[in-house]
């Protein structure tokens, strides 16, 4: 295709040299011719113009068909075509409509309002323009370049531009060419990627245990700072190369060995070794885990391996297992001198009660023979002192039977069964029914029906006391009563016996609970000052307790509290 | 002294039954070989459990072990009221057990109990 002007040349070179001809020839040939004639050699060169016209403006429609094609071509591209001068500012010269996409349009760019320049970030410019410099002295003319542009809501994009140069014959660069891509989202998540694989490495890179990836021929592909100390060597050493290359051949077997088990199995396997670190000498146990890696069509990749320093670990694990069987041979031997000494107890009290009581059964049934057969022969205090003497050995004998119950109850295994309370109750007024009767007292009991976790013979032990401790101390009690009552309070029962008798002060309250502990003379009030011991040991081995509630002269009130 | 009086008050409460007195443990089973070679044996025997010499609990076990003697009666008579040595003495097959009451009285009483029952009114295999 001839250009434009060459065209129009061609044309009126025809028309020049028809004209010629017939400016030449017209005055001879016209009168042979004819007028006809001469109609026909106009008609002809018209014709001849005609057609050369047309085949003109053909060629010219065909290139503006041509051209519209491939603007729309550009103009459905995501990319920015952008041509502009080599001028202050970068005037532009052509852009396509997809610089919409950028809120900006063409037509601002084309009629000047605004350069490209005007679109590059500010922090940019200077890169960018210092790089097309170079490439306008140095070449190529074809390069790429990564900068931000702005859009019209003030909003930047990272571009690529692909560019080239144009230059003229003298080799001066005239324009600039330039295919943008946005590639902000590609660059967001490049910007991403790494971000995690540096949070991923320094992970990696920070943990103290030792983390590598070897192939499946065992060469290392990837190893951690930790692992550098190990071998000491930097990774650059380490990759590509295999354990052989680091420690002696027997180790290396070793570690081999484990990597198979590991391909083998196809799933984790753990193992124990002692490492020596190269760089600081360091020696310690390890437990290592190793894995086989696949990618995601299931190929074998190789073996991921994390070592962990477990020497303390163990160390701590046998010092606390040596201190547990320290701990059980103690306790063992605890309980055996514990247990010697229980015996040792029980033998006491076996001798207490038969021991004991040999000499006081001679001394009575001796004094009641005596007694007996004798008594004619004695007189005035001779009886008297007989009488003592007997009345000396019931009262030790008292003492002596609550010294073993109390000895008893501090070692009998106790039953913890549900009981129902007022049956224990009732079987205890029973028992003391005689003794309540000869002292005149009546017992008002208000006990609702309520199961109680006891042993019934300790209960009832304790009851008993109470009991005969009311009745001891309610001579000429007014009224002369007893009351007994019980309720359920936090899944406890509480259980109390109330008497109007002489009562006590408070400041004694926790020595009446003591054994041999007395608040009377034995001549105003007989008693071994072991009643309430008793009770209260009982109380405590049933997982119980006792207490009292008095002042001088106005009754006393036992609370006796159980679990439910 | 405890022998003394116990005969004491077997003889007050005028006991019809012959009585034989083994002071420890070891005279107590001279008895076995006695009896095996013909002697008449007891209708009942008490046995107190704290014996010098052999234990009163030995006694009773060889006693009960005894393809011929066990049927014999015999009555625990001791001081011990442990639940330890009640429990042992009838795991050993004692036929009765009876804690010795300190009191002169109460003894007597319990003496004539015991006759009345095991030699009056019980009855053993012949």
């Amino acid at each position: 295709m001839t250009s434009p002007p060459m065209q129009a040349l061609k044309i009126a070179g025809i028309y020049a040299l028809c004209s010629l001809l017939w400016i030449v020839f017209s005055d001879r040939l016209l009168p042979e011719l004819q007028t006809e004639k001469g109609l026909v050699f106009v008609s002809l060169t018209a014709l001849l113009i005609f057609f050369l016209v047309h085949a003109a403006l053909r060629a010219r429609e065909k290139l503006e068909q041509h051209l519209n094609q491939i603007n729309r071509i550009i103009n459905r591209s995501p990319v920015i075509t952008i041509a502009w001068d080599n001028a202050p500012g970068w005037p532009v010269r052509f852009v396509n409509d997809t610089i919409r996409q950028w809120g900006h349009e063409p037509r601002e760019l084309l009629e000047g309002r605004l350069h490209f320049a005007d679109l590059i970030h500010p922090d940019d410019l200077e890169r960018v323009n210092q790089e097309v410099y170079r490439h306008f002295s140095e070449g190529p003319d074809d390069y790429t370049q990564e900068y931000r542009i702005r859009t019209a809501s003030g909003a930047w994009i990272w571009v690529n531009d692909r560019t080239w140069l144009e230059r003229d014959a003298a080799g001066k660069v005239s324009g600039i060419f330039g295919i943008l891509q946005d590639v902000s989202d590609t660059r967001a998540a490049l910007m991403r990627l790494a971000e995690s694989q540096n949070r991923l490495e320094t992970l990696i890179n920070t943990i103290p245990d030792l983390v590598w990836m070897k192939d499946p021929d065992g060469l290392y592909l990837s190893v951690n700072r930790r692992f550098e100390s190990f071998f000491g060597a930097p990774r650059e050493r380490i990759l590509g190369r295999t354990d052989y290359d680091f420690v002696n051949q027997e180790l290396a077997d070793f570690f081999r060995e484990h990597d198979r088990k590991a391909m083998e199995a196809g799933g984790p396997c753990i193992n124990e070794e002692w490492l020596t670190f190269a760089d600081t000498g360091y020696r310690g146990l390890f437990e290592t885990i190793k894995t086989p890696v696949r990618d995601e069509q299931g190929r074998l990749m190789g073996v991921l391996g994390i070592s962990r320093d477990i020497t303390q670990l163990r160390e701590a694990q046998e010092e606390l297992r040596s201190l547990n069987i320290q701990l059980e041979h103690r306790v063992r031997e605890r309980t055996a001198e514990l247990e010697a000494l229980n015996r040792e107890l029980e033998s006491f009290s076996y001798s207490v009660s038969h021991d004991l009581k040999a000499p006081l059964r001679s001394i009575d049934g001796y004094s009641q023979l005596l007694q007996e057969d004798y008594k004619d022969r004695l007189e005035g205090d001779g009886l008297l002192f007989l009488a003592n003497i007997r009345k000396g050995v019931g009262q030790m004998q008292e003492l002596i039977e609550d010294l073993l119950a109390y000895s008893r109850m501090e070692r009998r295994q106790l039953e913890n069964t549900p009981l129902s309370l007022p049956e224990v109750v009732e079987q205890v007024l029973e028992y003391e029914a005689q003794a309540l009767g000869q002292a005149g007292l009546t017992v008002e009991t208000r006990v609702p029906p309520l199961i109680i976790r006891a042993d019934r013979d300790g209960l009832g032990l304790v009851l008993r006391n109470l009991i005969e401790n009311a009745i001891k101390f309610s001579p000429g009690a007014q009224p002369p009563l007893i009351h007994i009552e019980a309720r359920a309070e936090n899944g406890r029962v509480l259980l109390s016996v109330r008497d109007h008798g002489i009562g006590f002060d408070m400041k004694y309250h926790d020595r009446i609970f003591k054994i041999f502990q007395r608040l009377h003379r034995a001549e105003d009030y007989p008693g071994t000052g072991i009643g309430l011991a008793l009770a209260a040991k009982a109380m405590q081995r049933m997982g119980g307790s006792i207490r009292a509630e008095s002042s001088p002269g106005a009754g006393a009130t036992f609370y006796l509290e159980l679990p439910a | 002294m405890d022998l003394d009086l116990a005969l004491r008050a077997f003889e007050r409460k005028r006991l019809s039954n012959p009585i034989q007195v083994a002071r420890d443990g070891e005279e107590a089973l001279a008895w076995l070989p006695r009896w095996e070679a013909g002697e008449p044996l007891p209708a009942l025997i008490l046995l107190d459990l704290k014996l010098p010499r052999v234990d009163g609990l030995d006694v009773l076990r060889r006693l009960k072990q005894h393809e011929r003697f066990r049927h014999i009666p015999v009555v625990v008579l001791t001081s011990s009221a442990e639940d330890k040595d009640i429990n042992t003495a009838y795991d050993l097959g004692v036929n009765s057990y009876i804690v010795k009451p300190v009191s002169f009285e109460r003894f007597m009483e319990v003496v004539q109990h015991i006759e009345l029952y095991w030699c009056v009114l019980n009855r053993i295999p012949e």
